[in-house]
């Protein structure tokens, strides 16, 4: 495993496009399944994520550099100064910003955090997907999510029908 | 609008950016959807016809005027053979007042986690099936009549927040109130705000609770608590309306010895179910 100056151990995280990033290993098992592999010392050299380009793969690595939590000889620092609510306050700005993504983004964001079991992530990328469900007309959803509407007209109002309280 | 309304050709249904992720990750995306817009999605094409009808747990919440109509709530119960997570009735019309001693029995054996009823002016009677419901972690009652414990109760195992205000228990109803709460053993939060136990006499009931750390009390007469060694207590409050001296609480009082955070409210004069100004009586926090 390798280790660089400040004593922090590091973790080599590979993409199947052949990209590699070297992270801590606190950031690293901000994603459950890395840190089973860590603690079941599977992690010797560098793990291959599979299913997962460079491009998500650094946005995620992005996510759990600003997500790990600060402890530690750095981190203590930092936490002593700033107040918990302040910290959350900051996070929550952050978060809004890292998912204003395109949707394809978004949803290979969902299926990296699913596999990874990252749960702040999946949170964020499930929530914003669900806002929009909720906020948007059924046209407008349809082509959010690429759904093709292969109803037919009547068959359309019949569903409506059943449960018009939910069209209303 | 899609420029083709076809019939499909193929017998499956076209997948779309979400129905073509794995249906567990799908499914703990669409939970969190309310019920409206889940059902809503039946709309959207084939494949979403009965993918809401799929999920492993709905939320009814927010029944009632302005929310989910009874005839929904009947429809959903109807169709929907998954679990309900969350049960709440913001505003109990006439109509559904008369439905919810149904919609109680059909929750109780799916996995309920969380009720809130909040009932009209004058306060409904509560149907029993409410204390069979033992994955409950979060209870609210408000106006409404609690009827006497079912035999088979055997309390709520998981529960940590119970809130009553305003309701009614049967005569000696302390008992009964005391039973729940110490057949609750995670209870984290209590809150009794204006709750009539009819006690004839002041028998001392004890509240219980290892794991509580809140407890509010408001109410217009002194209904005789006691506490128990509650060591986990962090936050108290305590609104008493028209007792002339908090003396009189002694008992209660000195139960809460080991809180960290403190409030003695008296407030002039009762406004129901509003706590407005107050004049603190008394206020002391002290840390350990």
């Amino acid at each position: 495993m390798a280790t660089r100056e400040a004593g922090k151990k590091m973790i080599m995280l590979k993409s199947p496009d052949g990209m590699e990033f070297e992270v801590e290993e606190a950031v690293a098992m901000e994603s459950q399944t890395i840190r089973k592999m860590i603690e079941d010392d599977c992690a010797d050299t560098a793990i291959l994520i599979p299913n997962i380009n460079s491009k998500i793969l650094s946005r995620v690595i992005e996510y759990c550099n600003k997500h790990v939590p600060t402890t530690g000889a750095t981190g203590a620092a930092a936490s002593d100064t700033v107040a918990p609510a302040a910290l959350a306050e900051d996070l929550k700005i952050w978060d809004a910003e890292f998912i204003k993504v395109n949707r394809a983004t978004r949803f290979n964001l969902i299926q990296a955090a699913s596999y990874l079991n990252i749960k702040g992530l999946l949170d964020l990328t499930s929530q914003t997907t669900i806002d929009t469900i909720s906020d948007n007309s059924l046209e407008e959803i349809r082509s959010f999510l690429s759904t093709k509407n292969d109803y037919l007209p009547e068959e359309e109002q019949t569903i409506r029908r059943e449960n018009q309280w939910a069209f209303q | 609008m899609a420029p083709s309304r076809r019939r499909a050709r193929s017998s499956e249904p076209a997948a779309d950016l979400l129905t073509s992720l794995p249906p567990l990750l799908l499914d703990s995306i669409l939970t969190r959807l309310d019920l409206r817009d889940a059902v809503r999605t039946s709309a959207l094409s084939r494949a979403w016809r009965r993918r809401w009808v799929d999920l492993p747990c709905l939320s009814l919440s927010r029944i009632g005027r302005g929310g989910i109509p009874a005839v929904a709530v009947d429809s959903v119960l109807l169709r929907y053979p998954g679990n309900i997570s969350n049960f709440s009735i913001h505003s109990l019309d006439t109509h559904s007042a008369r439905r919810v001693d149904d919609w109680l029995i059909a929750v109780r054996n799916r996995g309920v986690k969380s009720i809130d009823l909040k009932g009209p002016a004058p306060a409904f009677a509560l149907h029993s099936s409410v204390f069979l419901c033992t994955s409950l972690v979060c209870l609210k009652l408000h106006l409404c009549l609690i009827p006497p414990l079912p035999v088979e109760f055997t309390g709520f195992p998981v529960l940590k927040q119970l809130e009553l205000s305003g309701v009614t228990f049967p005569p000696n109803g302390q008992i009964q109130l005391e039973a729940i709460i110490k057949a609750s053993p995670l209870l984290d939060t209590l809150s009794l705000i204006y709750v009539d136990t009819y006690s004839e006499a002041f028998p001392g009931w004890v509240i219980w609770g290892a794991n509580l750390r809140r407890l509010t009390i408001v109410s217009k007469d002194n209904h005789g608590w006691q506490v128990a060694e509650l060591p986990n207590l962090h936050e108290a409050t305590i609104n008493l309306q028209s007792c002339e001296n908090f003396s009189d609480f002694g008992g209660l009082l000195a139960g809460l010895a080991q809180v960290r955070k403190l409030v003695l409210n008296k407030c002039y004069p009762p406004v129901l179910f509003f706590l407005p100004l107050v004049s603190i009586v008394g206020n002391c926090c002290h840390s350990k």
